[in-house]
């Protein structure tokens, strides 16, 4: 152990404490002073790396404002594969007619074309469907006829199940088709 | 080694301490004409040296120990007024003094010379070409480092020596004899451990002045402050320090202020790109509820292409097969085909080309082979 004696011996243990006290403060101030210039510089730092972010949002900007463009055309063109109305009883309407009309275009007989409803509240802007049950008689080329001229619709109308039975020289065709649909955002 | 030359000025004399050999020299100095003749000797000794320390014999110097109300406001006033009390000369005097605060008051010792026979002194050895750096009671030559924490005392001088106590580096008093006090009497006056005596005396407890590791205390200054040399040592440590202070101060100033400026131009550039930023903001979640809104509408997925199913079934089928009941599964999307053939592995091996084919059932009536086939859907 290293004794310190010898020099407590020649040094004025007052002023030695006050040498002491004073290197502290200066070491303690010293140590503050460079803990918030670290703060602030890092700080500084924190924003530049936010800067650099928000420039290089900026410089992908035009790239950001065609895409944004071509989405929009693409989102209207394939809006049109919806109905819109607003309501669902309007839409339902809507797609009876037209199948109505594609039936009747293609020679077959309508047996029965009848939407089937679901209970869920359908919110404006969301997609939903709706499923018409179909009834029909008629020959196979008819049959062919009214898919063809289905398949051509802008409307999206998936067929979910068929069956097609021989009936009475002719076929009995049970058809579920689907329609989708979305309701108009109401006028503010 | 030592660069000053120690003189200690005596009623008869000086005596000149040789700065390497520490011999005493005692010359004897009537009048003028001290400054050229210690010139003299310096040149004979071959010493370069011009600063002097002079040391007063104490029976030159008048000294007073009183005390001082612990009220006092200025130390040096009250000094000065009790001064003019007590002080045997008519003629101006240089005085210096120290004051120990104690538990009731302060403790003043003061020492007084007349100020001429100082003056004249330092003239004369400014003349030879000297400068004198401090001029101090003889006691204070003695004064050693060594001694710190020890009481000591001192008997100057040989018919009626004074005695100086001290604790440490301290002046405790000082007390004239009338005769050469014993080392018992010493002791008991003073309390001190050790005694050091100037003269020869009996009593070998007395120990001998040049046995002390002399350090030269710093009190009782009475060089006239008229011919203090400026402390050019402290004045340019001071000047360091304040440097210091200031080069501490500005270097923290410019890096605080180039962290300030640096943080205000970097907050003006976000604040002026901002609205360009809010708009990319915008335009992305723009482009997220597009891409959203798209997918899930192409997810809804594509018809089954039925007119080309039919084509190929009427194609494929064989002429010996009938249907009674083609229909498509809900939930798996396969096409089920029921109906009659002759041959039903004829059937099913055309029917291959259309999927994969799962025959479900067959099932013979009347001379023919009723079926139920799964074609699923790739």
């Amino acid at each position: 152990m290293i004794n310190f004696s010898f020099l407590t011996g020649r040094i004025d243990k007052k002023r030695l404490f006050m040498v002491v006290l004073a290197l502290l403060l200066i070491l303690n101030i010293g140590r503050l002073s460079l803990g918030y210039y670290q703060n602030q510089k890092e700080e500084v730092e924190n924003r530049i790396d936010l800067l650099n972010q928000y420039r290089k949002a900026v410089v992908m900007q035009p790239q950001l404002k065609k895409r944004v463009a071509q989405l929009e055309k693409r989102s209207e063109q394939i809006d049109r594969y919806l109905f819109s109305g607003s309501s669902v009883e309007e839409i339902s309407s809507a797609m009876q007619i037209l199948l109505q009309n594609k039936v009747a275009d293609a020679g077959l007989e309508p047996e029965s074309i009848r939407p089937m409803r679901k209970g869920a509240n359908v919110k404006p802007g969301e997609i939903a469907d709706l499923v018409i049950k179909m009834r029909l008689v008629g020959t196979l080329d008819e049959f062919v006829d009214f898919l063809a001229n289905l398949y051509r619709s802008s409307e999206l109308i998936k067929i979910e199940t068929f069956s097609l039975k021989p009936y009475k020289g002719g076929l009995k065709i049970s058809l579920d088709v689907k329609g989708f649909y979305h309701l108009a955002q109401p006028d503010s | 080694m030592k660069d000053v030359i120690e003189i200690i000025f005596k009623k008869n004399g000086s005596a000149w301490i040789h700065p390497q050999q520490g011999e005493d020299l005692l010359i004897e100095v009537a009048g003028k004409g001290l400054g050229k003749q210690l010139a003299a000797f310096c040149v004979e000794r071959g010493l370069g040296i011009t600063s002097l320390i002079l040391y007063l014999d104490e029976d030159l110097l008048y000294f007073k120990k009183f005390q001082l109300p612990l009220k006092t406001a200025n130390l040096k006033e009250a000094v000065g007024y009790q001064l003019s009390l007590l002080a045997p000369f008519a003629e101006p005097c240089l005085h210096s003094f120290t004051a120990v605060r104690k538990t009731e008051a302060y403790d003043v010792l003061l020492y007084a010379i007349q100020a001429g026979q100082v003056e004249s002194m330092v003239e004369d050895l400014l003349a030879g070409g000297f400068q004198v750096t401090a001029v101090f009671p003889e006691s204070q030559r003695y004064v050693s480092g060594k001694l710190k924490k020890t009481k000591w005392a001192l008997l100057l001088g040989d018919q009626s020596p004074k005695m100086l106590s001290f604790e440490g580096n301290q002046l405790q008093d000082r007390v004239l004899c009338r005769t050469g006090p014993s080392f018992e009497d010493v002791i008991t006056f003073s309390g001190a451990e050790i005694v050091f005596s100037s003269g020869r005396p009996e009593d070998d407890r007395f120990q001998q002045l040049n046995t002390i590791e002399k350090t030269g205390g710093k009190q009782f200054n009475l060089l006239p402050a008229s011919y203090r040399r400026p402390d050019f040592f402290r004045m340019i440590l001071i000047v360091l320090v304040v440097l210091n202070i200031l080069a501490a101060i500005s270097v923290a100033g410019i890096k605080g202020y180039q962290v300030w400026s640096r943080s205000k131009s970097i907050e003006a550039e976000i604040t002026s790109i901002l609205p360009q930023v809010k708009e990319t903001e915008a335009l992305r979640v723009r482009e997220k509820s597009l891409e959203k809104s798209i997918t899930r509408i192409e997810n809804l997925g594509r018809n089954f292409d039925l007119i080309r199913f039919l084509e190929k079934l009427t194609t494929v089928l064989p002429k010996t097969a009938y249907l009674d009941q083609i229909r498509m599964d809900k939930k798996t999307g396969a096409i089920h085909i029921q109906g009659f053939t002759e041959n039903i592995s004829m059937l099913t091996k055309k029917l291959q080309k259309l999927g994969d084919t799962t025959l479900k059932s067959t099932r013979r009536r009347k001379n023919k082979t009723y079926f139920h086939v799964e074609i699923s859907r790739k």
